[in-house]
């Protein structure tokens, strides 16, 4: 299962990021930046981990299904910082909540 | 999102199973360890920054947040210890560069460790009030490296002597010190303590001694501008300095020290310095130099102070051997002085100040305080010499009556507003107001103005100066000519009406009494002729003008003759006294002084006076027969008629001998204007009374100072016997209760 957003096509600015079971989602860089860790992770000036070399991160206790929540909710993140316009509701699945907050609390989001 | 409850993650966390596992800490630390070690080595690519980060929030949130806290401070701590050992076994020449090396190394690596660890800054540092793990890292520095025994004094040594190399002209890498100067700022952590203490400091005191003994060698070598140069060219250099390669707050330190070490102590010496200093400069009007010192002065604490003062000092030298030597010219040619020497002695005044102006504007940035203190120079000088008010009278009479000739209207005014300078720094104007009456009156009755503009500009420029008050009785003058012209028409065609004409033209100024300089009318004996159309005016004009009365001043006229001389018939253009003494020849040809005097009554110094012209060598209309030895006339002289008076022109203008204030007439004067002050000084004293009804008595004398300080300066004791005399005439009474205040009686 690939979610895929129209992003920019620049090689560059693609990460891929895979849950624990092993998915994959592609995302711009700058929509993951909403995370402090994985900010640090990446644009440290002098820090090449092996992450950033390879545009790929590998979250290995973070379930698929909050993995995806949390990336909708980078781009909701971005979409409604600074905009003027009535914030709508973030939907959010109840099973999940527990997990969420604890990615959330990791991600630093 | 919100920070997830303590509770809950444990439980769900629990389910990974790692939790329960006693050698969790150790095993994770070891990992974390390894990581660390593959950091400083420079090989984080193979690191998965994931893992470590999850390792490090498992240990925190596990409460082994003080495990891994010291064991990260033992490691890094143990590392530095390497670093520092290979850095103090480097060589000399190698020795900044290591150090450089190694605090980039250490940063790089210290940030990358805070990445892998932000969950530990974020959480366990922060609630138990530690260093942050970045700041952990230059503190361990800082102890370690930069204050390490052999390293710290070899450090600041290395630094000193490369900003020393670099004074002495060598080349060194800017670049380099930037950097340490940088690691000893960031070592500080958010305070400049590391960097003030291990560089700053010695550094200022390094620079101090250094300029110490270089000044030290320069003034005793080099002229006040050389050295000016130079301290302009090291304080540059200092500059440049900072802006390279230290902290920009050490700007203004190490500004002080070099100012202080190159300028303030060295002033005094620059200023007096012999054929280079400040004196000579003006001397000299070396402006780009005034100019050096005027900016290098400011910037030190009372160096415009003290630059100021010799200036002021050397203008009011220079002024006042100006203002004495003229008294001294004046003495030596009391009586044959011409115009010229109040001329030069004004017009090396002027020029004085053009150049102090000249330089104000050019060198010293019309800075407020030199102006004002130049000003006060100006006006102690030009106050020392009793006479200046009647010299500036003298000189813009001078301007008026002949140096304006053909000069455009603008240079007029900008020659009178010259003028107009100076004469605001004088502090007797009432002074300067009679002599300028005095010399406008001959001006306009003997037609000797130049421009009828330029004198109303003078005057224009004289009421917006001092005032209505001043200029009213001026401007009555101009009028009284203006009205004795209409006087005059009408007189002529009074005259056309008689059968017999009269026998000689008169011409007749009308003048009120007041606005014109009294003089004490000692008439003379006017020819027949004359009284007789004396006479006729005076019916006409008496005719016209009911109850006024008519006073002939015969010592302010001219008179036209027409003389008929062996050789030739000339026309002789002479004043009044003159044409009477003239016209008794008429009767006989050789008369006494004695005799002249009984016959005309003119004055005897008057007389004397145009005695003297007749006799003059170029027109001797008259022989003088002398016994005495005197160049002037002596009152034994004999008078003869001249019948071989000869002169290619046919008009011939007895030049009257320039009437120079004798000691007697300036004593006179001056009385007046003590008599003129007596009343000024009472009216003001009543004026302020009456508004105030009771004053204190030095109140009092301190508001008539100021009120007639735009006139003169009254002095204090004067001052007090005025008031006494207003008490005496019941004006004003001292208070029962106290005797210093005084009550106004209406």
């Amino acid at each position: 299962m690939s979610e895929n957003t129209d992003t920019n096509d620049l090689n560059q600015d693609v990460l891929r990021l895979y849950s624990s079971s092993g998915h994959e989602f592609v995302l711009s860089r700058k929509m993951s930046y909403v995370s402090g860790t994985i900010k640090s992770m990446l644009s440290g000036d002098n820090s090449n981990f092996m992450e950033d070399q390879n545009n790929e991160i590998r979250f290995r206790e973070i379930s698929t299904p909050v993995l995806e929540k949390v990336i909708q909710y980078f781009y909701f993140k971005h979409k409604y910082t600074n905009s003027t316009t009535d914030l709508p509701e973030f939907p959010i699945n109840e099973k999940v909540v527990v997990d969420l907050l604890l990615a959330a609390h990791f991600l630093d989001s | 999102m919100a920070k997830p409850n303590g509770k809950l993650q444990f439980k769900t966390l629990q389910g990974h199973g790692a939790f329960s596992d006693p050698d969790f800490p150790k095993r994770t630390w070891k990992l974390l360890k390894t990581a660390m070690r593959q950091i400083h080595q420079k090989n984080a690519s193979n690191l998965s920054f994931e893992e470590l980060y999850r390792n490090g929030y498992n240990m925190v949130l596990q409460k082994h947040g003080e495990i891994l806290y010291n064991n990260l401070k033992k490691m890094v701590d143990k590392h530095l210890k390497g670093v520092a050992k290979t850095i103090s076994d480097s060589m000399d020449d190698k020795f900044l560069q290591e150090l450089n090396g190694s605090w980039i190394n250490h940063k790089t690596a210290m940030l990358m460790i805070r990445d892998i660890l932000m969950y530990m800054d974020r959480n366990y540092v922060k609630q138990n009030n530690l260093l942050s793990v970045f700041d952990l890292g230059l503190c361990l520095f800082r102890d370690n490296v930069a204050h390490c025994p052999s390293i710290k004094d070899r450090l600041l040594n290395t630094l000193l002597s490369m900003v020393q190399k670099e004074r002495e002209g060598e080349i060194i890498d800017r670049i380099l010190i930037k950097n340490i100067v940088e690691m000893l700022i960031d070592l500080g952590v958010n305070s400049k303590g590391v960097y003030i203490e291990d560089f700053e400091k010695p550094l200022l005191l390094k620079t101090s001694s250094h300029y110490q003994a270089q000044s030290q060698s320069l003034i005793t070598t080099c002229s006040c501008p050389d050295y000016m140069k130079k301290v302009e060219i090291c304080l540059k250099e200092e500059l440049e300095r900072v802006s390279h390669y230290l902290d920009s707050s050490s700007e203004p330190k190490l500004k002080e020290v070099c100012e202080k070490q190159l300028i303030s102590n060295h002033m005094r010496t620059l200023i007096d310095m012999e054929n280079s200093g400040l004196i000579s400069m003006l001397k000299d009007d070396k402006i780009d130099d005034l100019k050096r010192m005027y900016s290098l002065f400011s910037r030190v604490a009372d160096g415009l102070n003290l630059m100021k003062d010799v200036i002021s000092g050397y203008v009011k030298e220079i002024g006042k051997s100006i203002v004495m030597d003229e008294e001294k010219v004046k003495l030596l040619l009391i009586i044959y002085m011409n115009t010229k020497e109040q001329g030069t002695y004004f017009q090396s005044l002027l020029d004085l100040k053009d150049k102090y102006d000249n330089l104000l504007s050019n060198a010293l940035f019309n800075d407020k305080q030199f102006i004002h203190s130049i000003q006060q120079a100006f006006e102690y000088f030009i106050n020392l010499n009793p006479r200046s008010p009647e010299y500036i009278s003298l000189f813009i009479d001078e301007k008026l009556k002949k140096g304006l000739k053909g000069v455009s209207e603008e240079d007029v005014d900008i020659i009178l507003d010259k003028i107009l300078m100076l004469f605001r720094l004088i502090q007797e104007k009432d002074v300067f107001e009679k002599y300028y009456k005095q010399h406008l009156a001959k001006r306009l009755l003997l037609g000797r103005s130049v421009s009828d503009d330029a004198e109303r500009n003078m005057i224009a420029k004289l009421k917006t100066e001092c005032g209505y008050q001043f200029t009213s009785k001026l401007e009555g003058m101009f009028t009284d000519m203006r009205l004795s012209q209409d006087t005059m028409a009408g007189f002529k065609n009074f005259i056309q009406g008689f059968d017999k004409p009269l026998p000689i033209d008169l011409n007749v100024h009308v003048l009120t009494t007041g606005f014109w300089p009294t003089q004490n009318t000692s008439n003379c004996n006017l020819p027949r002729e004359i009284l007789h159309c004396c006479e006729t005016f005076k019916k006409f004009y008496l005719g016209n003008h009911n109850g006024r009365l008519l006073l002939w001043q015969t010592n302010m006229g001219t008179a036209e003759l027409k003389a008929n001389f062996p050789s030739k018939t000339h026309e002789l253009q002479v004043s009044s006294y003159q044409m009477v003494i003239l016209l008794h020849f008429n009767d006989s040809p050789r008369l006494s002084f004695k005799e002249i005097s009984d016959l005309t009554a003119i004055p005897v110094l008057d007389l004397k006076r145009n005695l003297l012209a007749l006799t003059n060598p170029k027109n001797k209309i008259l022989e003088k027969e002398s016994t005495a030895t005197t160049k002037g006339i002596d009152e034994s002289d004999i008078f003869i008629y001249n019948s071989k008076f000869k002169s290619k022109l046919f008009r011939v203008k007895i030049m009257a001998v320039a009437q120079k204030e004798t000691p007697v007439e300036e004593k006179e004067t001056r009385e007046k204007v003590d008599e003129d002050r007596k009343h000024q000084i009472e009216a003001s004293i009543v004026r302020i009374m009456k508004a105030r009804r009771t004053l204190e008595h030095s109140n009092l004398v301190s508001e008539v100072i100021k009120q007639l300080q735009t006139r003169f300066v009254p002095n204090p004791v004067v001052v007090k016997k005025r008031i006494e005399s207003l008490i005496e005439r019941e004006y004003l009474e001292r208070s029962k209760q106290d005797r210093k205040i005084y009550n106004y009686m209406a």
